[in-house]
């Protein structure tokens, strides 16, 4: 109980500064959102109408520590400004809908990946000389290490444009509305996820089989593994409780870390398929400097990066006695 | 104390004869197949191990004694391949028992504690979960009779049973070769085989575990198999004691008997090796050379690099058998078998 105190005072602390840094990496960067947008009008705004805009979208004009202690109180309120691009939509709005797209896409292949990957490791360092270690094992190596890119588009190309099994891009049907009782509308849904959700899964798979195969082998090595087997218990528990578990605990912290960067999605796969999750949005952000969007985006990821490094930490509470 | 016997589920009657041998290992065979080329580790071993009866394997540092062990139990693994022989335990041959028969055989009849306190117990499982799982495999008891029983033995091996949900990183390094030990007597084996059991610890704590090694011997009345490089140890603690040299056995006898007067050369080096604490001051000798390299080893007897009273033309070309130099008494050098053919001459 110690420890997870202590981790939350540790991060804690890592998110005020991390929201510092967020409130003033956009600062340093040249020209502010209100002047591109008055640069794009090309004079047909007053000087007046520019000083109105400064107050909609919440940009208080003044020394940096009063943007800072601003930019802080309306944190804790929860507001996260108004979008530049998408005006006059709040930012907490626009980042709520690409959240809920990212999540299902990312976090579902995410986990899909970790789980499948970790099995497959397991199996792998088992039966060594096995089809999974000799045959899945450098597949999977070879996916692993191509351009993820490259191989999003070849697959778009080869299976949704000459093929048509898949659809091209988007969320969903554009002809469709957001309605989640619509059996028809839920299945395109899920049909525009399955070809991003494969590339992810595809690519990502290898990294976990590897880490936790070598993981078991070394576990397996040990002397209690021995001992299980000498005691006549079932393989399946010598596999799973005496050797998977243990050999788990190196692969959670990258799992958790994994989990965090989930929502920030997928930056490549959504490019690649136009999925309108976090990531798609956070290049929008950037290409029309709309800086509120982009500081809670920021924002978003750093507080998932941490919350997903203090379940991890529990869940290393929970799994190795020698945490707690 | 309660009695280790109270939980009637988990007791065992043992029905078998004290003057047949409990295991009986016939010229087995062991090799290690490495890139360098095949190893025999184990090469014609054969001796006996009889009800209630401690035995001791004694030898150097990869003569073969710990790949016994993991023959008898079948937990070889690969690249280590038992290429010859038999091992019979009550008359049954473990080596041709299916998947399922050994599973049931295993701990059932006999158990193992490894050399490694440390490493011997899984470190995310509770040491009541240890002791559990085996008795829950072997027999039809509920998890709550299963961990009764597991108190009692904690209580047998010297452990509060109060201690039954630390973890293994709780306990120290004599507790936790405890803990071992109560797991090896869960189902009151009629064997166990004991692999340097007390070589990770300090001297004291290891002269405790012998001492309760042996005061529960004599309680429950299993047989030991106890495999070490250390000989007075080894003097104090067994009935008979086998020597091994590079895969064979040299000697074997009578524990007394081999201290007062070793008969194989190696045996006799290996006694001089060690300090004694009473007796007269004497030089310690070490054994000159070093073991042999088992991928080409020595011809004729192995040992006759190393060893001083060597028959010109005769032991690096002949490999001795293991003869009978006495009642209970063999060993396996043409020196000896000289001796024994002049007695019977005179």
């Amino acid at each position: 109980m110690r420890f997870l105190l202590r981790r939350l005072g540790f991060y804690l602390i890592a998110l005020l500064v991390a929201v510092t840094i967020n409130f003033l990496i956009p600062r340093m960067m040249a020209g502010d959102p209100v002047q591109i947008m008055f640069a794009r009008f090309q004079g047909r705004l007053s000087p007046e109408s520019m000083e109105s805009l400064y107050q909609t979208f919440g940009f208080v004009r003044g020394p940096l520590h009063e943007q800072y202690a601003a930019y802080m109180s309306s944190l804790l309120q929860g507001n996260l400004g108004i979008s530049v691009a998408f005006f006059p939509v709040p930012v907490a709005q626009v980042i709520g809908s690409a959240l809920a797209w990212t999540l299902r896409l990312v976090g579902l292949a995410t986990i899909i990946s970790f789980t499948g990957g970790t099995l497959l490791g397991v199996i792998a360092a088992w039966r060594r000389g096995g089809f999974v270690d000799t045959i899945v094992l450098p597949i999977t190596g070879i996916l692993n290490s191509f351009p993820y890119f490259w191989l999003a588009m070849l697959a778009l190309y080869i299976f949704a444009l000459h093929l048509g099994w898949f659809p091209l891009g988007q969320a969903a049907d554009t002809d469709l509305i957001q309605d989640w009782s619509d059996p028809v509308y839920v299945m395109s849904v899920i049909q525009h996820m399955l070809l991003p959700a494969i590339t992810i899964v595809v690519t990502s798979v290898g990294g976990w089989l590897l880490g936790m195969r070598n993981n078991m082998i070394g576990v397996l090595a040990e002397d209690y593994i021995t001992l299980a087997q000498a005691k006549g218990l079932p393989d399946t528990r010598v596999m799973l409780t005496y050797a998977a578990r243990n050999a788990i605990l190196p692969s959670l912290t990258g799992f958790a870390m994994s989990l965090g960067f989930v929502l920030g999605g997928a930056l490549l796969t959504e490019i690649v398929f136009s999925y309108p999750g976090m990531g798609f949005t956070l290049l929008n952000a950037v290409n029309t400097r709309d800086y509120p969007l982009m500081q809670g985006i920021f924002l978003i990821i750093t507080v998932a990066v941490l919350v997903a490094n203090l379940i991890a930490d529990m869940a290393y509470v929970m799994l190795d006695p020698r945490a707690r | 104390m309660s009695s280790i016997f109270t939980t009637q589920s988990i007791q065992k009657t043992r029905s078998h004869a004290l003057d047949r041998p409990l295991l009986e290992v016939r010229n087995l065979e062991v090799e290690y197949w490495t890139r360098r080329g095949t190893v025999r580790a184990v090469d014609d071993v054969s001796f006996d191990i009889y009800p209630n009866e401690v035995v001791g394997l004694a030898g150097e540092s990869g003569c073969g004694k710990s790949t016994i062990a993991h023959a008898i139990t079948r937990l070889l693994k690969p690249p280590a391949y038992i290429v010859g022989g038999e091992i019979k335990f009550a008359g049954q041959d473990i080596l041709e028992m299916e998947e399922d028969e050994l599973r049931g055989f295993r701990w059932e009849h006999v158990a193992i504690v490894l050399q490694s306190a440390m490493n011997s117990l899984n470190p995310v499982l509770s040491i009541r979960e240890q002791i559990t799982d085996v008795i829950r495999t072997h027999r039809q008891v509920s998890k709550k009779e299963a961990t009764e029983r597991a108190r009692e033995l904690l209580q047998v091996v010297g452990i509060d049973p109060n201690r039954i949900n630390s973890y293994p990183h709780q306990l120290s390094g004599g507790m936790r070769q405890r803990v071992v030990i109560a797991i090896a007597l869960a189902l009151n084996p009629e064997l166990i085989i004991m692999d340097e059991p007390t070589t990770a610890l300090d001297v004291v704590v290891q002269k405790q575990i012998i001492q309760e090694i042996q005061s529960l011997r004599e309680r429950f009345g299993f047989s030991i198999l106890f495999i070490t490089h250390d000989l007075s140890l080894l003097v104090e603690f067994s009935d008979r004691i086998g020597i091994m040299y590079a895969g064979k056995i040299v000697e074997i006898a009578p524990a007394a008997e081999i201290f007062a007067a070793p008969k194989h050369p190696y045996t006799e080096r290996l006694m001089n090796s060690f300090p004694t604490i009473s007796g007269p001051r004497q030089t310690l000798m070490g054994i000159p050379g070093s073991p042999p390299d088992l991928v080409s080893p020595p011809s004729g007897c192995r040992f006759h690099p190393r060893c001083p009273v060597k028959i010109e033309g005769v032991c690096e070309q002949i490999s001795p058998q293991l003869l009978a130099i006495g009642p209970n008494r063999m060993a396996a050098c043409h020196l000896v078998a000289e001796e024994v053919a002049d007695e019977q001459q005179n």
